[in-house]
């Protein structure tokens, strides 16, 4: 009886009344906070290159220390989870240091008469590409970095972008006022014309993301071996001849596909990178 | 909603965004963290899929897509993981 009274009383109706307006109302106030919330951050996208640029030049100071102290640390973890391949690439490359070193003795008579040519034809090494200098701030999403150079600086789209080793980082693929950012080699949607250097063979690399790539459109009557050089080539007109890309790592040859590809370990060390040149023109 | 934790937590996102931008290159910190956050925060508690829109966005912020594809797809992640713990899980904790 006590129960039922109680149930039925006014103020307890009131109560309950209120309770549940509360409960709507809060489920509301945060569908609206979240609806706010995205819209907000849809909007950005009418004005996407000030957004970025914004946030890049307010994060740039904290990412480039980051990214400088980071690179100790990367090697670190990298080290521990690939201690067993690390191994065996030591094997390798002591095996590969012998022969090059060999070849850096041929190659010293090589670079001497070349420098000798050089000077009779009046070319220095600087005006073969005309450079510009960036240091990376950190990485992107999506298989590119960011550089802290822009238009500013007389930077613009598909410009490609070398290391100081003559190593393929990738182009240009957007243009801020103060920063750039670099799609590199290996991004998904990246391809472009290389050639094996030292023998008459043609293909194309593709990126396969997380920093690997591969080479495609290789004719099946050239031999293509482990450990060949690849360097890209002029042929699509995005990169200038000559840059290094990588070493053939392993032939696919398949009956079923019409060309040879090629899984190709890139010289580019994204762990490694911190300054890189842009080719202004070539 | 709990406000401060929220504000609290913008920031704390942020310095796993330059973290996970420069010092691990190939580690998804803030989908992992958002996924932690919301797994061990009350299912009625709605700061969890706040965060996970924030941190979204930062993540958008350094990509090159369309702003908010990232943001709208962590948000779902903490509803979905939300819906999970509310309708399938009962713990002693909430």
């Amino acid at each position: 009886m006590l129960r039922r009274e109680s149930r039925s009383s006014p103020t307890t109706g009131v109560l309950f009344l209120e309770k549940s307006i509360y409960n709507i109302l809060m489920k509301r106030s945060k569908i609206l906070v979240l609806l706010i919330a995205v819209l907000l951050i849809l909007s950005l996208n009418f004005f996407s290159k000030e957004a970025r640029s914004f946030f890049y030049a307010i994060s740039s100071p904290v990412q480039k220390t980051f990214w400088g102290a980071g690179n100790g640390i990367s090697d670190f973890f990298s080290g521990i989870f690939s201690g067993e391949s690390l191994k065996r690439e030591n094997e390798e490359l002591k095996l590969e240091n012998q022969k090059l070193l060999a070849e850096k003795a041929f190659l010293n008579k090589v670079t001497e008469e070349n420098e000798l040519l050089r000077q009779a034809l009046g070319i220095g090494l600087a005006e073969e590409f005309q450079l510009g200098f960036a240091s990376v701030v950190s990485k992107l999403a999506d298989e590119a970095v960011l550089i802290d150079k822009g238009a500013e600086d007389g930077f613009s789209e598909n410009m490609p972008v070398i290391t100081a080793e003559n190593v393929l980082v990738g182009k240009i693929d957007k243009v801020y006022k103060k920063f750039s950012r670099v799609a590199l080699i290996s991004q998904k949607e990246n391809s472009f014309d290389v050639e094996i250097s030292g023998k008459n063979i043609k293909g194309l690399i593709r990126g396969k993301g997380s920093s690997e790539i591969f080479l495609d459109l290789v004719s099946k009557d050239k031999e293509l071996k482990k450990g060949d050089l690849v360097v890209s080539s002029s042929f699509g007109g995005t990169y200038p001849e000559g840059l290094l890309v990588g070493t053939v790592k392993e032939v696919i040859n398949s009956d079923v596909q019409p060309f040879q590809q090629a899984e190709v370990s890139p010289f580019l060390d994204l762990r490694e990178l911190k300054n890189v040149f842009i080719i202004l023109s070539f | 909603m709990n406000w401060p934790k929220f504000f609290i937590l913008i920031p704390v996102f942020y310095l796993l965004l330059a973290v996970q931008t420069t010092f691990l290159l190939y580690f998804p910190l803030i989908l992992i963290s958002v996924f932690l956050i919301n797994l061990f925060e009350k299912p009625q508690d709605f700061t969890g899929v706040l965060v996970a829109l924030i941190g979204g966005f930062f993540l958008d912020i350094f990509s090159s897509g369309i702003i908010g594809i990232h943001a709208l797809s962590l948000a779902a992640l903490a509803l979905l993981i939300k819906v999970i713990l509310r309708r399938y899980v009962r713990s002693p904790v909430y």
